[in-house]
């Protein structure tokens, strides 16, 4: 809190520490200014003097570090006067929902169900949640960017180096608000894919896929994986079911989000994992790892 | 002769809140040339200096980004002049105190991929009568630089390369 400040409203505040910052800031980082946004020099001079006494700062100190310093203290003194009577959780949500906030700062729900069926293929809840919240690299699979459905899919990675056989965790999930609901988590290993593509989260699925998954027919396009795809209503009420997997008798785990809608059944993302030869060569690397142990 | 097109570097959350909250009306400013460090020296675009050189600015973010450093003063400076505008333009009734709320969160939360930089390509033909160049005492340099003020979203390429 600002003593200079303490006769303000929060409004008030906000917007006297938003003059100030444009004054410490390169121009081509500014727009004009709007005409009601207009504070007087002295009271910016006031806070500004307050602040460097804050910080214990030389306001003759034109450092990088201590410009960064200065202009990050205003900034949070301006953020909490803007955001002094909103809901702050409700805010997170919508953030949350959009994609922009950061992967720690969304909650993972993980359901027991779940945790119980991923350790399958060898990945624990403290390795997910890992990978969620500490990810070396996540994607939020964004509507406005990839098409018109409202499901929002992340997909979050972390790695393992694993003595000489290293892997990846991939996580995918659903986004609801400031709100990560787990839905799939593979163990990933190195050897068993081609990386050639592998940029980000998605290339991961996808070259994962390419491996062990099984082609599908969604609609009337057969795949092995298909995106942000809407299917007409009456495709369903032909009583055809939305998708086919083409896997015969083999186990495999289903990687579709979709959700209905009245008139369309919409498909985020779409793919089947073939478990069985998923799992002989998830073994094939526990039983490496058992022989160089023993 | 004028070039054919004009180069602006800024960061992806910055072109977000743009599209998401001004309607896909971006206000940028802009160079004729993307690297003044590469022109010779007889280049009126040449004397544009690392401050405004969408290059400079290009490298400064890339590096900032990568290395995550929360007290790097461009990213700093990047934070804060999204903030500023999301209270100014709040308190002139431009936007609502929900978008305002959004876009402090947006900025204080996010994660620092947001900051990475995009190339805006505008082709010149399509904003010529719009270019405004900033007079001598507001740019840091000789070198010519431009601003627009209402950049349509359908008028330029996004390169992240």
């Amino acid at each position: 809190m600002l003593h200079t400040l303490k006769n303000f409203s929060p409004q008030e505040t906000a917007v006297i520490l938003a003059s100030l910052t444009r004054q410490m800031l390169p121009m081509e980082l500014t727009e004009p200014i709007p005409e009601q946004s207009k504070v007087d020099s002295e009271t910016r001079e006031r806070v500004l003097g307050e602040v460097y006494q804050k910080l214990r700062l030389n306001q003759d100190d034109k450092s990088d570090e201590s410009q960064a310093r200065v202009i990050d203290y205003i900034g949070k003194e301006m953020s909490r006067a803007a955001l002094a009577g909103s809901d702050l959780q409700d805010v997170e949500n919508r953030v949350g929902q959009q994609g922009n906030l950061r992967p720690e700062a969304y909650k993972a729900i993980l359901t027991t169900q779940d945790e119980a069926y991923f350790r399958r293929y060898g990945v624990n809840r403290v390795q997910i949640k890992a990978t969620v919240n500490e990810a070396d690299d996540f994607q939020h699979l964004l509507p406005g960017l990839f098409g018109p459905v409202d499901n929002s899919v992340s997909l979050f990675t972390k790695s393992y180096s694993n003595g000489d056989d290293p892997f990846t965790i991939l996580v995918q999930a659903e986004r609801k608000g400031a709100t990560i609901r787990v839905e799939h988590a593979f163990k990933i290993y190195d050897s068993d894919i081609n990386y050639d593509h592998v940029r980000e989260p998605l290339d991961l699925l996808l070259a994962f896929i390419e491996k062990y998954g099984s082609q599908i027919t969604v609609g009337n396009e057969t795949a092995k994986f298909v995106m942000y795809k809407s299917i007409p209503h009456d495709v369903r009420t032909r009583g055809i079911n939305f998708f086919q997997t083409h896997i015969g008798n083999d186990s495999f785990r289903s990687g579709f989000h979709v959700k209905f809608t009245q008139d369309t059944v919409e498909v985020a993302v779409g793919y089947v994992i073939n478990e069985k030869k998923y799992l002989a060569d998830l073994k094939l690397h526990e039983e490496l790892r058992h022989s160089l142990n023993s | 002769m004028s070039s054919l097109l004009l180069y602006s570097v800024n960061p992806y959350l910055k072109y977000h809140i743009h599209q998401k909250y001004r309607g896909d009306t971006h206000f940028v400013w802009c160079s004729e040339y993307f690297d003044s460090r590469k022109l010779g020296g007889f280049s009126a675009g040449s004397l544009i200096p690392p401050s405004s050189n969408p290059g400079s600015l290009y490298e400064d973010l890339k590096e900032a980004v990568e290395s995550e450093d929360e007290g790097n003063l461009k990213i700093i400076q990047q934070k804060n002049s999204l903030k500023l505008l999301a209270v100014e333009w709040e308190e002139a009734g431009q936007i609502s105190a929900a978008a305002k709320e959004e876009i402090i969160i947006s900025v204080d939360k996010g994660h620092f991929k947001q900051w990475s930089p995009l190339i805006y390509v505008i082709p010149r033909t399509l904003v010529d009568s719009r270019l405004i160049s900033v007079p001598r005492p507001s740019r840091a340099s000789l070198g010519m630089e431009f601003q627009i003020h209402d950049l349509k979203g359908s008028e330029f390429d996004v390169i992240q390369p």
